[in-house]
């Protein structure tokens, strides 16, 4: 590594600069103007900088579900436990791709709820929710449930003191594809906005 | 002290040796792929049936558009194929970190890793972090300076991954500066009191001990800001930098569970030294070409931004499809479009349309659609709108706006008002000096005071409504307008050219005038009084959006109060608040509501 200089190198130098304008230009405060991003399909050429800025996430979504069982309906339970952080965390926590991947999914779907009333039940984020929380009942109820319903919450993390306010509540969906829900359930009762931190 | 000198000159001394540097960068970032593949095999559970990154689910989102595309993700991302991936990334990893030193077998685990990464990208959408994306570029970079062994080309490379390194930090500081959160304090112990990003232990000792808490956030923002003096700065005193901003990274990786951070990041630091330090003492001479290059595309960059903002500028100001420019005595130049009753019968109702803030009078063409042509109907942009001239003092002149418009376009029928938010504040204020006979007025999800239930969070959004509006204005007299996705905004126009509206919302001045309206309404709104506004034959229709209803009790309850005070109609419609004028399921029923009450009149 080490041969003699020569122009070879300036196309290499000019598609880098352009890359790094595109990085700078992709960095803007408000994510209007993440224009250029539309490009990046598997969003890993033009790096996100913008880690916990301007406003960081200082609460938690958390995803909760009841099921019906023999016409009995279970009381509402979390979905998804966040680990308890420990320090073994810096060298293995595989776990936190399936957490992050959470907040990502709720935090876009609740934008696209608020955005669209009607209709965001055949978005790919609520199915992808949906598609999550029936394999949670599935698992605790040995396949027995009929029917299940989803919420999101927002919380104050290990705050209790943080009131739990609600912001969606599912209407009530069969446990497989190609029945029709029964009854429209409650509409999105809050909103919120996504973050992207890390 | 003598042992810290031999480390500091050691690392100082490799980092003028290229393959030194380039080693170094290579094992670290193979340390994030490593690690990032070995959690993708152990979280196979999370792609199948169920998963958050479930293939037959993601296809359908807007991450991969292209059906072909689609197609040929299909197979790739078939669970044996996709392992088989994971397990390549590995060896890929495990190359990087062994002894082995020919070029081509690094450059060709490079490239592994590098074409396997972006392949598999959508497929890890949820839950892909920025240490992917900071091992992504280091490793194709580290794999071009490989392949090559070219001076130039190794050294560009170098001031690439170094160039990052710099944005990274400097744009994480400099837009924390911009959040209150990290203004006020409250950032650090916000984050840490997370379940998804915080440990409760370190939320525990920072609520008991806030000073700790300000001194960190406070050493990052300097640690993270004032990255460029590693450019400047003595060897001793970089190197201590890059130490400080290292323990920054281990901090976060011990506390928030961010491990693959540290390597990313650390992997970034020996381009940093090896650009910083003294260019002759590298052998051969270090190539700098790269930053004359940047520089010189990056100046190229900014002057077309200007150029298309310069563009942009000119077309908002021309007045769009059908509008014709009215001057009025108060000195306005308003953009106006008037369709008449399409029999122009004598007597037809004529409806005027009052905007929102920072809105455009085509976002009325759904609902005027829905209302019949046998009405005539007039829509204006208010001043420092589109083509409408600047106003000279917001609000003060728009009453007198208003009285000549309708004055010159009203016939002899009755005269029916619709606003929607703001605008619908805006004719509480001014559809009692028109000094006519006005046939009904319609409040589309209207701003209002709240003078019934104070709520703090309603209150706290009035004042708060435009406080992005700055940066958008500084962005757009600063030659970003180009980048802004005007597209939502540009949502009447859909199957037409979007290219007038998106100009309309890049002028800085829509958000100046936008701004300054909702300053001078301000005062007015938080001590707003009951009261009718509206003369008594007046009929009055308000129709309140659902998730305005179900968000904001207190605006729903002064939507009810304004109804009721003149003994009007309350309707509430299934939609978001600016859905009622563009979604057709909503604009069909505020369509029908007002076809009733029109009908009612006549």
């Amino acid at each position: 590594m080490g041969r003699r200089n020569s122009r070879g190198h300036l196309p290499l130098a000019a598609g880098l600069a352009l890359w790094l304008i595109a990085t700078v230009i992709g960095q803007h405060p408000n994510r209007r103007f993440d224009r250029v991003r539309q490009v990046d399909t598997a969003a890993l050429l033009i790096p996100n900088w913008r880690f916990f800025a301007p406003v960081p996430a200082s609460m938690d979504f958390e995803l909760l579900h009841r099921f019906r069982v023999d016409g009995e309906v279970s009381e509402w339970g979390r979905t998804k436990e966040t680990a308890a952080r420990r320090l073994a965390h810096m060298a293995w926590f595989p776990g936190r791709r399936i957490d992050k991947g959470l907040f990502d999914v709720i935090g876009r779907f609740l934008v696209a709820a608020e955005q669209q009333p009607d209709g965001y039940e055949a978005g790919a984020d609520y199915r992808a929710l949906l598609a999550f929380v029936r394999r949670t009942v599935t698992a605790e109820t040995s396949g027995r449930a009929d029917a299940v319903q989803f919420a999101i919450v927002r919380t104050g993390g290990h705050d209790d003191d943080v009131p739990v306010e609600e912001l969606f509540a599912s209407r009530r969906e069969p446990m497989t594809d190609g029945h029709e829900p029964r009854r429209a359930a409650a509409p999105p009762t809050a909103s919120a906005r996504s973050k992207e931190e890390t | 002290m003598r042992i810290v000198d031999r480390v500091v000159r050691g690392v100082l001394d490799r980092a003028t040796d290229r393959t030194a540097v380039v080693e170094a960068t290579e094992r670290a970032s193979a340390l994030v792929v490593l690690l990032g593949s070995l959690e993708h095999l152990a979280n196979a559970e999370n792609r199948r049936s169920g998963g958050l990154n479930d293939w037959a689910v993601l296809r359908g989102s807007a991450l991969v558009r292209n059906e072909p595309l689609k197609r040929v993700l299909d197979q790739v991302y078939r669970p044996r194929v996709v392992t088989a991936m994971h397990v390549m990334r590995v060896a890929a990893a495990l190359v990087h970190l062994s002894p082995i030193k020919d070029n081509r077998v690094r450059a060709a685990a490079s490239a592994v890793t590098v074409v396997t990464g972006y392949a598999l990208g959508p497929l890890h959408h949820n839950g892909g972090d920025g240490s992917d994306q900071a091992a992504f570029f280091t490793q194709a970079l580290s794999g071009v300076a490989r392949s090559s062994g070219r001076v130039a080309t190794v050294d560009t490379a170098l001031w690439a991954i170094a160039s990052q390194a710099t944005l990274s930090y400097l744009v994480s500081g400099w837009v924390k500066l911009l959040g209150a959160p990290w203004r006020n304090g409250s950032a650090l112990l916000g984050v840490m009191r997370t379940r998804t990003y915080g440990s409760e232990v370190m939320w525990r000792i920072l609520r008991d001990r806030p000073a700790l808490a300000r001194t960190g956030e406070v050493a990052t923002l300097i640690l993270e800001c004032a990255f460029p003096v590693v450019f400047v700065s003595g060897p001793r005193m970089r190197v201590a930098y890059l130490a400080a901003i290292a323990g920054m990274h281990l901090t976060i990786a011990a506390t928030m569970g961010l491990g693959r951070f540290l390597p990313a990041f650390l992997a970034l630091q020996p381009a940093v030294l090896f650009v910083t330090a003294d260019r002759t003492s590298t052998h051969p001479a270090r190539n700098d070409g790269f930053p004359l290059v940047l520089g010189t595309i990056g100046t190229a960059v900014g002057v077309q931004a200007i150029a298309r903002q310069v563009i942009d500028a000119r077309r908002s100001r021309r007045p769009r499809a059908q509008q014709e420019l009215v001057e009025t005595a108060a000195g306005s130049k308003l953009a106006v479009r008037y369709r008449p009753a399409a029999a122009a019968r004598a007597g037809a109702p004529l409806v005027v349309f009052e905007n929102s803030l920072v809105a455009v009078q085509e976002y009325w063409e759904p609902l005027i659609a829905e209302l019949g042509d046998d009405i005539a109907t007039l829509t204006y942009d208010r001043p420092g709108t589109g083509a409408s001239t600047s106003p000279t003092a917001p609000l003060s002149s728009y009453a007198d706006d208003l009285r000549e418009l309708v004055h010159r376009y009203a016939g002899d029928g009755p005269i029916w008002f619709i606003g929607h938010s703001f605008g619908g504040y805006l004719l509480r204020q001014h559809v009692t000096s028109l000094g006519r006979e006005v046939a009904g007025v319609v409040l589309l999800d209207p701003t209002t005071g709240f003078i019934d239930q104070p709520d703090h969070d309603v209150l706290s959004a009035v004042r708060s409504l435009t406080e992005g509006f700055p940066l958008m204005e500084w962005s757009l007299r600063t030659g970003w307008g180009w980048l802004l996705d005007a597209s939502t905004w540009a949502i009447p126009a859909r199957g037409a050219p979007t290219k007038d509206l998106s100009a309309v919302y890049r002028n800085a001045r829509l958000w100046r005038t936008g701004r300054a309206e909702w300053q001078a309404a301000e005062v007015d709104l938080l001590d707003d009084r009951p009261g009718p506004r509206f003369p008594k034959a007046t009929q009055v229709l308000v129709v309140t959006a659902s998730t305005s209803d179900e968000l904001q009790p207190a605006v729903s309850a002064a939507h009810q109060r304004v109804a009721r005070e003149h003994a009007g109609q309350r309707a509430i419609v299934r939609s978001t608040h600016d859905g009622l004028l563009i979604h057709s399921g909503p604009v069909r029923r505020v369509g029908e509501l007002v076809r009733d009450m029109i009908g009612t009149k006549q």
